[in-house]
């Protein structure tokens, strides 16, 4: 905390005080650049030892004062290496605006109102410590318009411009309690406003007034979505700074989670212009406590090669934010990458729970390009395949219940599953030829050796009519000729295949053996004698 | 004299020959020529005894001999005509009596001389000791019994103990290999009788008539025959009286009349029946004047089995039939589940349209895709708009409970159909249609995504109401036909349909038309229906098998036509299994099947216009030009019969699919054998026995197993045969792969892409190019294994009208069928 506000400038009551200033590399990556640092404090060092040289002969006890400075400013030079790896996101209590709306007979009496919300924000304050800064009110007359659609799933959801303001509040918790027919129904909803968000609703029941600040509290605690900044480490792994780790009173051991990665996009006073998730990635996060710094390494699934790394222009953050696996199918639907309206029809869907064992088939794209995905029990995350005959179109991570609906482009296939389709029809019949080739060979051969000549002249007959290699390259060469595909991956796959399928004709086709014993019979067997 | 002859005479000339007597000859001296011969004859004398082969002389048999030989070895355990053949030979007291067993003795005609010589000697070897001869006087003879009378009198002591089939074998050796034996008549007869004397006493009554039938052509005055076999006809012809089989019963009499033409049982059964047939008449018209027409049907059939001859009996029968047309088909294929909508199911299909109409029903072929009409709606297709206008007509049949099929019920019913979690899904439906709205009570109009070639064909399928659909307990949905199933007049072999008074009558009629009843009696075998035919017990057989066909061509009063449209035979295969899945084995089994001999086979040798061997599973059209080929490559030819190819392939198979299994952890296959399912009747049978030969002789065992179509196929069956009738290719060949190949991970990626164009076809042309790329597809991938396309048939007695006009299924016109007036 005290190193933050070191070099915050409090006077500028548009920078959240707690962030810390973070230097940025031309790239935008967000990362604190060692060397930069040290180049600006030695300016300053030596601007303000040189204004100290021009300056007017100075008092001792000054220039005593001026050199310990200097020396605290070395001092933290050297402390730099070990500090300016760590994000100061751990260190950052996450404020939370609980809005609780109570029953008309409970809130139409302020005292009793105030005082509910009172105690939940002490007994909320109470359990998480430093780490949480709740205020808990009711709900003002702008939030009410919203609450409704906040603690709906199927109504769309648009919150105020004050929601969505960093600088005022990292969270707000929307909780309604309702009377019931069993007791009170107690429901709530986390509102994240770095990743504009809605968390999944969480709903408990007490059957008396009494328990309902328990329940309160123990919705809110499960509403809340961990939110963590991350920190690239390696090409496929990743740190996350989960907010305010460090200020926990207790490490104790995370679950295995998958986060969402988004992209923050903000304008200059820090307000967000887009938050974007990236495309078919999750961070995993494996079970157990997190490291001393706070954060909790994770592994990147990702349908895409580096989701990373990849350039983004302007100021960017990126965050991640915890998904909850729902027990609730998912319908993924494919569509042409070229043509957004064509939809892939026939595409193979398979799926590894969990990304481990082998796939197993869940179905086909329907003629929308649509197929549903199930869920598992108990609910996590699953790799999807996607093929298409013998290639491996895409492979993306999904989380059970994460979405109702996700769409997937994927280039046009159907070509090259054309070609494929064509040339293993031309492969069987390499086979049947072949296969027959020998049987007519080897039969022939037994003919001449018993000296059946009659007999073997009528099966040479029959090897020469069988298909010859120059017969079955040019039916390649045209079929070739026809195919296209406007995929370049696909155009090359197909050219490949083409070219295996006449290695394979040339190799098990070659008309020598054939020749030979032509020429053999033409040498040994008898002239017939034609009689009148 | 020949040309050799006249060479040697020529040579003779030249060549002093040497048998020639010359005068140097003629001079040798006497003493010479004695030398000479007396050489000869010791010459002869040694060579005799050197060169000659021994002759055993044979012994004389002594007392003392036939004493130590006396004890003949015969094996009891073993059938005589089982062991080799031997004589025995009685001997007299002064030969102590012995019985010699003998190797076959050579008489002449292997006729023991009767009586026996005095004189002289029989020459005999024993049996145990090859070689010995002994001779024996035929003083010494009591009885020599020859082989096959030791047959006779075995087979006659085993008549006696009544050992009937034991017997049957001896005489049946005799008769095969002695037939010329004396007292084979006899024994024979003597079978007969007991056997039949035995039967008779059994309750065998059948068996006892057809031993008798037999006794009278042997000996016609026996003088047992007369009576036994007025037991048996008594006792024959009244159980099968009692089980209603009259003609079976007439029979009896009509054979008795042949063979004993002046036999009292005749006359008397004569009798019986002329009694029971004017009984009957009476009846008929008492009950008929009451006004019970369907009793005056039961009676008047039941007459005409009893005594065709009655006179006056045409005459009842038309006056009945116009009261109460009632027809009786014969079936072999039951339809367990009535569907007329059914693309594999023979029975079922028929059945359905008795008692489930489809809302749109397949007619025919026409120029441009299938014929379509439908009792319960119009459809009419708004190509700008994308929108087909459903109106129900007011005429529409009834569900059996009297509720009308309303607008609502349409609605729900496209909808589920379009409702991919719902069980009625079908996806063709489902793509096509984007909304459905009801306009009014008469009228629902469906929102199109794009508009199909034939909108109609989509909806074959038999109305459900709204609140079936929406129900989860899997209530079977009300039937709505021309007629209603009796089910308590109805029995495992019989079913009774009864016209339906809630069906639709057309609006110019006041009275129902068509048959008041139809009944379907089950026969175990086709030629059974054409027999039942023949003798008037059924009006109609619905499937008459190819190579029967013959059996009604004399029949004057029985008409055969062909259905309109063939039916595809296919081999599915189960392509979740290692070795169906395989490509390469797949295609082995199909070189291996000599698919021409086996459809000739089915066609009893004869070409049948319409029957020929297919490549893909589209019918071929029966003729030239006929617009039910439009999907059929005709470019693309059968592959050929190559057992040899056949073989090979086979085995190259057999690995790839032990090294498949392994990957995919599934136990591989250890034996070639392979299960080939197929549903119960004649033609399949037939022809997956064929297959199964043919798939024998490459090496595989084939268990046939019977399933029938209506239930799901059997989880380790390999292939099943399958009758098709892809009527409307676009649609007809995806509800065929959706039904037999659920699993679609194993369906061939590009056949899943040919099948998703169809729909989507902007015109004939561009879906008949789909479809030819699909039948190339399933050609190259062998996604179904393409057999043969068969026409079928069915026949009827003449004076039914409604049954000459050309049909899909033998139901489709029922409500016009009428008897035609005599």
């Amino acid at each position: 905390m005290a190193l933050s506000r070191q070099f915050c400038k409090s006077d500028e009551p548009s920078r959240n005080p707690a962030t810390p200033i973070t230097w940025w590399r031309p790239s935008g990556k967000h990362l604190p650049d060692p060397v930069g640092v040290r180049r600006q404090i030695k300016l300053a060092f030596y601007v303000s030892t040189g204004h100290m040289m021009r300056r007017q002969p100075i008092e001792k006890t000054r220039l005593l004062r001026e050199a310990l400075i200097a020396a605290a400013a070395l001092a933290w030079l050297g402390a730099f290496p070990v500090v300016y790896g760590q994000s100061f996101f751990t260190l950052v209590p996450c404020r939370l605006n609980v809005i609780c709306l109570l029953p008309p007979e409970i809130a139409t009496s302020t005292g009793l109102e105030q005082e509910f919300c009172r105690q939940l924000g002490e007994r909320l304050a109470s359990e998480q410590g430093p780490a949480w800064r709740v205020s808990v009110a009711p709900p003002s007359a702008e939030d009410r318009a919203i609450l409704r659609a906040a603690l709906r799933r199927d109504l769309p959801f648009d919150p105020p411009t004050s929601w969505r303001k960093v600088a005022l509040r990292d969270k707000v918790v929307v909780l309604a309690v309702k009377r019931t027919g069993l007791g009170w129904h107690v429901v709530s909803r986390d509102w994240d406003v770095r990743v504009e968000r809605l968390g999944p609703l969480v709903e408990h029941t007490a059957p008396t007034w009494s328990g309902v600040l328990a329940a309160a509290a123990e919705t809110v605690r499960r509403a809340v979505v961990p939110v963590a900044q991350i920190r690239l480490v390696e090409q496929q792994a990743v740190r996350l700074d989960l907010q305010g780790s460090l200020l926990m009173e207790e490490r104790s051991p995370l679950p295995r989670r998958q986060f969402l990665a988004l992209a923050r996009y903000e304008d200059r006073d820090g307000n967000a212009r887009a938050v974007v998730p990236l495309p078919w990635t999750i961070l995993q996060s494996p079970e157990g406590p997190p490291a001393e710094d706070g954060s909790v390494s994770c592994q990147i699934i990702s349908g895409l090669k580096n989701p990373l790394s990849a350039r983004r222009r302007g100021r960017v953050q990126l965050l991640a934010w915890a998904v909850t696996p729902r027990s609730r199918s998912v319908v993924l639907s494919l569509r042409n990458r070229q043509d957004s309206q064509k939809p892939l029809v026939g595409y193979e869907v398979l799926a590894q729970p969990d990304g481990e064992g082998s796939p197993q088939f869940l179905g086909r794209t329907d003629f929308a390009g649509q197929v549903e995905i199930p869920t598992e029990d108990p609910p996590g995350w699953k790799l999807l395949w996607v093929k298409h005959g013998r290639r491996v179109l895409a492979k993306v991570p999904l989380v059970d219940g994460s979405t109702e609906f996700t769409e997937l482009a994927l280039p046009d296939d159907d070509p090259r599953l054309l070609a494929e389709g064509y040339l293993m029809s031309v492969q069987d019949q390499l086979v049947d030829l072949v296969t027959l080739r020998s049987v007519l060979i080897a039969r022939l051969r037994a003919r001449i050796a018993a000296g059946d000549w009659e007999q073997a002249i009528r099966l040479r007959d029959q090897l020469l009519q069988l298909k010859s290699r120059e017969v079955f390259s040019s039916e390649l060469t045209q079929q070739q000729q026809r195919l296209f595909c406007p995929d370049p991956v696909g155009q090359k796959q197909i050219d490949k295949m083409f070219e295996e399928t006449r290695r394979l004709v040339n190799l098990y086709l070659n008309p020598r053996e054939v020749e030979e014993l032509v020429k053999e019979i033409a040498m040994k067997a008898p002239r017939r004698t034609d009689t009148p | 004299m020949d040309s050799a002859s006249q060479k040697m005479d020529r040579l003779g000339k030249h060549i002093d020959l040497p048998n020639q007597r010359t005068a140097d000859t003629r001079r040798l001296p006497r003493c010479h020529g004695l030398c000479r011969t007396a050489c000869l004859l010791v010459l002869c004398i040694l060579g005799r005894d050197a060169f000659a082969e021994a002759p055993q002389q044979p012994s004389p048999l002594t007392p003392q001999i036939s004493k130590q030989l006396s004890e003949p070895s015969i094996d009891t355990s073993t059938p005589l005509y089982e062991q080799p053949p031997f004589d025995l030979l009685y001997l007299n007291a002064a030969n102590n009596n012995a019985v010699l067993k003998l190797s076959p003795v050579p008489l002449p005609d292997r006729k023991v001389p009767q009586p026996l010589p005095r004189s002289g000697y029989l020459e005999i070897e024993l049996f145990d000791r090859p070689g010995e001869r002994y001779r024996v006087p035929w003083q010494a003879v009591v009885q020599l019994k020859l082989f096959e009378q030791l047959l006779l009198e075995q087979a006659t002591k085993l008549i006696q103990e009544k050992r009937f089939d034991e017997a049957y074998d001896y005489l049946d050796y005799v008769a095969t290999h002695h037939p010329n034996v004396s007292g084979l008549a006899e024994v024979e007869q003597l079978f007969l009788i007991e056997e039949a004397r035995a039967a008779l006493a059994q309750g065998q009554s059948e068996r006892a008539f057809a031993d008798l039938c037999r006794l009278s052509q042997l000996n016609p005055n026996h003088p047992e025959l007369s009576s036994l076999i007025g037991q048996a006809v008594d006792t024959l012809v009244a159980q099968r009286w009692q089980k209603g089989e009259y003609a079976a019963a007439r029979g009896v009499v009509e054979t008795l009349s042949k063979l004993l033409p002046q036999h009292p049982a005749i006359e008397k059964w004569r009798q019986q029946w002329q009694t029971e047939a004017a009984e009957l008449e009476k009846q008929v018209r008492q009950v008929l004047a009451e006004g019970n027409a369907r009793q005056a049907d039961r009676l008047v059939r039941k007459l005409r089995q009893v005594w065709p001859q009655q006179p006056g009996l045409d005459q009842l029968i038309a006056e009945v039939r116009q009261a109460y047309p009632r027809f009786q088909v014969g079936i072999t294929q039951p339809g367990a589940r009535p569907d007329p909508t059914s693309l594999i199911d023979w029975g079922s299909r028929r059945c359905g349209q008795l008692i489930r109409k489809a809302l749109v029903e397949y007619t025919g072929p026409g120029p441009e895709g299938g014929e379509y009409r439908s009792a319960f709606l119009r459809w009419q297709l708004d190509a700008e708009k994308q929108t087909l206008t459903l109106r129900l007509r007011p005429e529409r049949p009834r569900f059996a409970d009297g509720r009308s099929y309303t607008a609502y019920d349409l609605a729900q019913q496209l909808a589920s159909r379009a409702d991919r979690h719902h069980e009625a899904y079908f996806p063709p439906w489902a793509e096509v249609v984007a909304g459905i709205r009801v306009f009014s009570p008469e009228e629902v109009i469906v929102n199109l995504r794009f508009v199909p070639l034939k909108p109609e064909a989509l909806l074959q399928c038999v109305p459900v109401p709204a609140v079936i659909l929406a129900s989860s307990a899997g209530n079977r949905s009300p039937d709505v036909g021309p007629f209603l199933l009796a089910a308590e007049e109805s029995s495992s072999s019989r079913w009774v349909f009864l016209r339906n008074s809630h069906a639709g009558t057309s609006s110019d009629q006041t009275s129902p038309v068509g048959p008041a009843e139809i009944e379907e009696i089950a026969f175990p075998r086709c030629r059974d229906a054409l027999r039942a035919l023949r003798g008037g017990e059924v009006d109609i057989v619905d499937r008459v098998n190819p190579w029967e066909l013959p059996l009604l061509a004399e029949a004057r009063d029985v008409t055969v036509q062909t259905y309109r449209v063939p039916l595809v035979h296919l081999l599915v295969p189960n392509l979740s299994k290692p070795l169906p899945g395989n490509r390469d084995f797949r295609r082995a089994m199909l070189y291996a099947i000599d698919r021409d001999r086996i459809l000739q086979s089915l066609l009893g040798g004869k070409r049948q216009p319409g029957c020929q061997v297919i490549s893909g599973p589209f019918p071929a059209g029966t003729s030239f030009g006929d617009p039910l080929g439009y999907a059929y490559d005709a470019q693309i030819k059968p592959r050929e019969y190559q057992p040899s190819l056949a073989l090979a392939l086979s085995e190259i198979a057999f690995r790839q699919a032990q090294e498949v299994a392994r990957k995919r952890g599934l136990p591989p296959p250890e034996s070639r054998e392979v299960v080939l399912a197929h549903p119960p009747h004649e033609i399949a049978r037939e022809a997956c026995r064929q297959i199964q030969e043919q798939w024998r002789l490459i090496g595989w065992t084939v268990k046939l197993v019977e399933a029938s179509p209506d239930q799901p196929p059997p989880p380790n069956c390999d292939f099943l045969y399958v009758e098709a009738a892809i009527w409307e290719p676009e649609v007809d060949v995806i509800r065929l792969i959706t039904r037999l190949i659920p699993e679609r991970q194993y369906l061939s990626p590009q056949v899943e892409l040919a099948l998703a164009g169809l729909g989507h076809s902007a015109d004939w042309p561009t879906l008949g190019q789909r479809l030819r790329d699909l039948h190339r597809w399933v050609y190259d991938d062998l996604t179904v294994v393409p057999l043969w396309q068969l026409v079928d048939f069915y026949a009827y007695r003449s004076g039914i009208k409604g049954l000459e006009e050309p049909r899909v299924s033998l139901y489709q016109n029922v409500e016009t069928w009428q008897f035609a007036p005599n």
